[in-house]
């Protein structure tokens, strides 16, 4: 059985650990060609930042002022944040189909695990009715990096509500978990040859 | 903002969702910068992650 990921919705002035914002918007790729600049950016209707919350505290302390700090020793460049899968979409494999992006299709069996957080590649986020966000799944295969002025810019107008301390801690703790996973070789995995 | 620094001729910009089909004209709403997003922008209403691709020429 799942449990509900406590959200708190009285927000702080900082960006914290288990933000969740939306309309957040990764930068693919930009190209150059003669006097044409390409930029092709994905839009993810939720992320939540999967940050250190000491580093995201000790960055904005210094952050507003940074003529009168000491140093910049603990300023950030980035903040990690990993994308929100509405359930429903994903259950259906269905939740990059903008991307062209076809993923696999979740069975009733590998639903409930993953709703257990039994598979260490997603975790699950079931939010209680009064939260206004889609019962939702992480992929940890999915994350990216966003400028923190960005964040801290948009909190009051994109935040929609922080996961709840033990709750953000246990996502961040299976993150780094799966992110530190010792991959050994399999002898029948090859690699298609390098493009020319 | 540096004399020699690029800058973007904003008649130039465009937007597509599908970057596999580029020159597209968009035929959509406006976002908050005044790019033009096409139909396929449209399924963030459903809540799925989409892509805009911005053409902009470079004016040196």
């Amino acid at each position: 059985m799942s449990i509900a990921t406590k959200v708190n919705s009285e927000l702080t002035s900082f960006v914290t650990q288990g933000d969740i914002f939306e309309d957040v918007e990764m930068v693919e790729s930009v190209q150059r060609e003669e006097n044409f600049l390409t930029v092709s950016r994905i839009c993810f209707p939720f992320v939540m930042v999967l940050t250190q919350d000491c580093d995201l505290v000790q960055d904005q302390k210094v952050r507003p002022d940074l003529v009168k700090a000491k140093n910049q020793d603990k300023l950030l460049f980035s903040v990690l944040v990993s994308p929100l899968y509405n359930v429903e979409h994903f259950r259906a494999g269905e939740h990059l189909s903008a991307l062209e992006r076809g993923m696999e299709k979740i069975n009733s069996k590998k639903l409930r695990s993953i709703k257990n957080n039994e598979i260490p590649r997603y975790h699950y986020l079931e939010f209680a009715e009064d939260v206004q966000l889609p019962n939702s799944v992480i992929d940890f295969k999915h994350y990216f990096s966003i400028n923190l002025d960005q964040l801290v810019r948009t909190k009051t107008t994109k935040c929609r509500g922080a996961v709840a301390e033990l709750f953000r801690e246990d996502i961040a703790h299976r993150f780094a978990s799966y992110l530190s996973r010792i991959a050994l070789p399999d002898p029948s995995d090859t690699l298609p040859p390098s493009p020319a | 903002m540096q004399p020699n620094e690029p800058i973007f001729d904003p008649e130039y910009v465009t937007s597509k969702t599908d970057a596999t089909s580029p020159r597209e004209e968009p035929n959509q709403s406006t976002d908050s910068v005044g790019v033009q997003l096409t139909k396929e922008a449209e399924t963030y209403k459903q809540g799925k992650p989409y892509r805009i691709v911005t053409r902009a020429r470079i004016v040196e």
